[in-house]
């Protein structure tokens, strides 16, 4: 039919673009994941100011509200166009969400499991590895996954400073009013971040001990 | 593992938490850290292992500075029992009495002994509770895997705060003569928090009073219920101190190991000739294989309900632990209506048992009591 024609008749092209996609969406988002994990450890170290980590939880949660196309605009205006900016704004973009949940996550572990953990004789680095992680994953896992969505249907959007992707489907195809091309962008995107989201929830279950799913479980019932 | 506290002192501020504390820990025993909230106990235990670090003076663990102590050494060879139970969530019960001794790399197969060995002492299943998680457990099961954690490396020394504070009185009480039972074998040198006066002078062998961060009296629990210090040691004690003494005395030491008992095989008439001789009205029933108690009959029922044995007369009978004080026997004594109760150990085995007579004899010989009647 009509809407899939596009798809059907440039599958080559559609293909090529998706590809694209993919590229700056999975460059952008692991650095995202690698760096924001990297910020959100070091300030939630005892050694550093509360006043620095409210600092960055202050402004990671007010940047959650900035359009997307924002933070590119003002990436390109330094950059100029091609498929750099594109990555760097998405990267920014997608650290707020990573970094605002795992930070706050970090913080608000109990206390005592810390103490319990020193007073065992856990050293700094086993405590983060194998109680704090652990523990704050769900958070993580939470902020990585609104990353990831964000940042696959932000990329469309990339597109106008020139980086490639599916974007340039949707874009071409609304100025000819050619609706099996706006489509044969908007689908394959769509399907591209419930794929990612749905593998996404797979590893958090796999990954994240069943004590801490019950914890949350049992939280979400008494609410 | 000795633990000496020189002049030590914690101070936040211009404010003391604890101050000029010099006391000796006594090797092999319980010493119990009581005294009101925020008084310093909690800092007083984390300046010993190192948690808070001490403004002035010494502590010496074995004779060496704890300044001078590699830090995370020194944890993993000193039990921390923490206030706050401080399970970890992620991790299921196994997991986490298993923490130190993965820390010091010791084989699974030790592990997996040594965590069974751990779940019979504080009492747990473990085929019901290995696998689980700590949110699955209520407060006080996991208050007990808390226990069993902090001496899952068997270190010398552990630090228990308040390790029973959230357990239920029945299973306290339980848990305490477990404690007991286990620390005449394992001999550890612990220094234990609590706020409660009857569980301090049931578990102490020697008992450290703190007030505003000092130490008001340190000495054997025998002589803190006996010549309290000063008044704030009297009120510790409360006005029932005469009764609190019983508290002091154990079981064990006060039971007698001769008495009689019947079996399945005996008569009614027999057995109401045997209550006859040793001029008693009551007998415990007990299996004649092993000597397991099954309950206790009496002279009245044999004469009123004529049944052809022991077997159906018996009625369930209230019963003690060695390990438990002459004070919980009597009011178990009170509340069986019998004027001697059974002592079992904790594989329901009958070893003795506790005259009313003897815990009587007990309060009269307490030099508590003279000094009561002095002051009144
Ligand atoms: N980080 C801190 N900053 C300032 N004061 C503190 C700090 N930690 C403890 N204190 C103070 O030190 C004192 C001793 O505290 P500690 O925790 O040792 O009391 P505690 O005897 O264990 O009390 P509780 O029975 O309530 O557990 C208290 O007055 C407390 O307010
Ligand atoms: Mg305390």
């Amino acid at each position: 039919m009509g809407i899939f024609s596009f798809m059907i008749q440039n599958p080559e092209r559609v293909m090529e673009k998706l590809y694209e996609h993919i590229i700056i969406f999975a460059l952008s988002w692991v650095t995202a994941v690698i760096i924001g994990l990297a910020v959100s450890i070091i300030i939630s170290r005892p050694w550093v100011k509360t006043r620095v980590s409210d600092a960055v939880i202050s402004i990671t949660s007010a940047s959650q509200s900035i359009p997307s196309i924002a933070v590119i605009a003002v990436v390109f205006l330094f950059t100029g166009i091609g498929m750099l900016p594109a990555v760097i704004a998405l990267f920014l973009y997608s650290l707020v969400p990573i970094i605002f949940n795992a930070a706050s996550a970090f913080r608000t572990i109990d206390p005592a499991l810390k103490e319990a953990g020193k007073g065992m004789g856990m050293s700094n680095s086993q405590i983060l590895w194998k109680m704090e992680v652990p523990v704050i994953l769900p958070q993580l896992f939470s902020g990585v996954r609104t990353a990831a969505t964000i940042n696959i249907g932000t990329t469309t959007i990339a597109s106008a400073v020139g980086a490639g992707g599916l974007g340039d489907l949707i874009f071409i195809g609304l100025r000819f009013i050619n609706t099996s091309q706006i489509f044969a962008g908007a689908f394959p995107a769509a399907v591209l971040a419930i794929i990612v989201d749905v593998l996404l929830s797979r590893a958090e279950k796999r990954i994240t001990s069943n004590g801490i799913l019950m914890d949350i479980e049992k939280h979400s019932q008494a609410v | 593992m000795a633990i000496e506290l020189i002049n030590a002192e914690k101070t936040y501020g211009d404010i003391y938490a604890v101050k000029d504390l010099t006391m000796t820990i006594p090797d092999n025993q319980i010493t119990i850290l009581i005294g009101p909230s925020g008084c310093g106990k909690t800092t007083t235990m984390k300046m010993i292992n190192g948690l808070i670090p001490k403004t002035n003076g010494d502590i010496k663990i074995n004779g060496t500075s704890i300044d001078e102590w590699n830090p995370i050494q020194l944890r993993r060879n000193i039990g921390y029992i923490i206030q706050e139970i401080g399970l970890f969530p992620h991790y299921t019960i196994f997991d986490n009495i298993a923490t130190v001794p993965r820390l010091l790399h010791w084989e699974e197969k030790k592990i997996r002994q040594r965590v069974l060995e751990l779940m019979d002492l504080v009492n747990l299943d473990p085929d019901e509770f290995l696998q689980k998680y700590p949110s699955q457990l209520s407060g006080g099961q996991r208050q007990r895997v808390g226990v069993a954690r902090g001496l899952a490396a068997d270190p010398d020394i552990v630090l228990m705060d308040e390790p029973f504070g959230a357990i239920d009185p029945i299973n306290r009480e339980k848990i305490q003569d477990s404690f007991l039972e286990i620390q005449k074998e394992i001999q550890k040198t612990i220094v234990f928090v609590t706020h409660d006066i009857h569980e301090a002078i049931k578990l102490g062998d020697s008992i450290a009073i703190l007030d505003e961060g000092s130490l008001v009296q340190f000495d054997s629990a025998y002589n803190v219920v006996n010549n309290p210090a000063t008044p704030l040691v009297e009120d510790l004690l409360g006005s029932d101190r005469a009764f609190k003494g019983l508290a002091l005395l154990r079981v064990k030491d006060h039971m007698t190991k001769t008495f009689t008992t019947l079996t399945k095989s005996v008569s009614p008439a027999d057995a109401l000739q045997t209550m006859k001789q040793h001029d008693t009205k009551f007998a415990f029933l007990v299996d004649g294989r092993n000597n397991k108690l099954l309950g206790v009959v009496t002279a009245k029922d044999i004469k009123k309900r004529r049944a052809d044995s022991l077997d159906k007369l018996s009625k369930q009978s209230e019963y003690i632990q060695p390990y438990a004080t002459l004070l919980e026997s009597l009011t178990k004594l009170f509340s069986s209506g019998f004027t001697a109760l059974p002592v079992i150990d904790d594989k329901n085995v009958l070893v003795g048992v506790i005259h009313m007579q003897t815990i009587l004899d007990q309060i009269e010989e307490m030099s508590i009591l003279e000094t009561a009647e002095d002051e009144a």
